[in-house]
């Protein structure tokens, strides 16, 4: 089955959910491996760490209908948001978040 | 009716409620290593209002916790202090500071200063800048607007009217009605208020950052923008600012290289949001 990759506070997330990717420490240390299936002892051992943001994997139940139209939204919104002229940095930034937008709603 | 002058400003800082003398301590307090987790708790107990908003919030941020949070000094203990002082300063300004009239709504410049916020600790992390300082700047970078429409709701609101009729960016709009914009006056206020030096400078130069060339104020500048382009708080009329180019050459900015953070940092702002109801 196809699954993607979400980020979520660790309140958004439920004991069972698979880690998506390696969670290190502020000093690069790895906490817990990406393949982890989280329990609610790390869930409470990462919050104590001061972990913010958890990326785990969620099966993708969207066909490929639905994923065009959701990339056509998100391509809109930042056309949207980026209305009107820039300089150069606003467009470095602008092409940034058109690509993070395309790859996360893949 | 005329709106006031800037230099009329700080007398009308009287009609907004005073900063709790507990955000005060903390604020002063943000650049103090030796700060212990007993004195910052015995503060934050002298106010039962800001302790009641913290549980909530610190309950919430620990969702999954195997244990609930019963006071400030267990909050320290478990979420550590710079995470409690972060939730508190963020709880108490959005609940103090929460001012609704026709026209002008505080819940959406709280969100978008949150968002702003979030994007200066993550950033200030990669580039070495104090993250609290970065965060409490971020917070407070807006809080401008409210000396403004508390000093003068009517021109405030036309001001607010210019931008969305005309699609231009706030500050243009204020300047045409006041002569000055609310990065000024949020400047003025923070002086008024005798907050960190780094503070002020954050607030004032957060449109104009060039103009100081100060790291907080090149920090929270470019948070600002990427807080937009974000859509953190999805502001109906969001449009991205100018960006300058000089603040990312400064800060060491690369683009490419900070988008791997972009997922983080709309989680973290989620949490946060959620946890403050807001």
């Amino acid at each position: 089955m196809k699954s993607r990759t979400l980020y979520f506070p660790p309140g958004g997330i439920a004991p069972g959910m698979t880690l998506a990717r390696t969670i290190t420490d502020r000093d690069g240390h790895a906490l817990l491996t990406a393949g982890t299936v989280l329990t609610l002892e790390m869930l409470d051992r990462l919050i104590r760490r001061g972990v913010e943001a958890i990326a785990v994997l969620v099966i993708d139940i969207r066909d490929e209908e639905t994923i065009a139209k959701e990339l056509g939204a998100a391509e809109s919104r930042v056309e949207t948001i980026f209305r009107g002229s820039g300089n150069s940095a606003r467009e470095q930034l602008r092409e940034a978040i058109s690509n993070y937008r395309q790859e996360s709603t893949k | 009716m005329t709106p006031p002058r800037l230099d009329e400003l700080p007398s009308h800082a009287e009609a907004l409620p005073s900063l709790p003398e507990v955000i005060n301590y903390l604020m002063r307090s943000l650049k103090d290593e030796s700060a212990d987790v007993d004195t910052l708790a015995h503060h934050i107990n002298s106010d039962p209002a800001i302790v009641a908003r913290l549980l909530a919030a610190a309950n919430s941020v620990a969702t999954g916790l195997t244990t609930k949070i019963y006071s400030a000094k267990q909050a320290f203990l478990v979420l550590g202090a710079d995470r409690v002082v972060r939730i508190i300063l963020a709880s108490a300004l959005t609940y103090r500071y929460d001012t609704r009239g026709a026209g002008f709504d505080a819940r959406f410049l709280w969100r978008h200063s949150l968002g702003v916020a979030t994007c200066a600790r993550a950033l200030a992390e990669q580039t070495g800048v104090n993250p609290d300082l970065a965060f409490t700047g971020g917070l407070l970078h807006d809080i401008g607007q409210l000396l403004m429409y508390t000093a003068s709701p009517t021109s405030y609101v036309q001001a607010l009217e210019l931008r969305h009729r005309d699609d231009i960016p706030l500050v243009t709009a204020e300047r045409s009605v006041f002569g000055y914009d609310h990065a000024d006056a949020g400047r003025v206020l923070a002086i008024t208020w005798k907050l960190p030096t780094e503070i002020s400078d954050a607030i004032g130069a957060h449109h104009e950052p060039d103009k100081l060339g100060s790291e907080i104020g090149n920090l929270v500048h470019v948070s600002e923008v990427l807080s937009h382009a974000l859509d953190l708080g999805e502001q109906p009329d969001n449009r991205v600012p100018d960006l300058s180019e000089l603040a990312c050459a400064d800060l060491g900015l690369s683009w490419p290289k900070l988008a791997g953070l972009f997922a983080e940092i709309e989680a973290r702002y989620d949490g946060i949001r959620v946890a403050l109801s807001i």
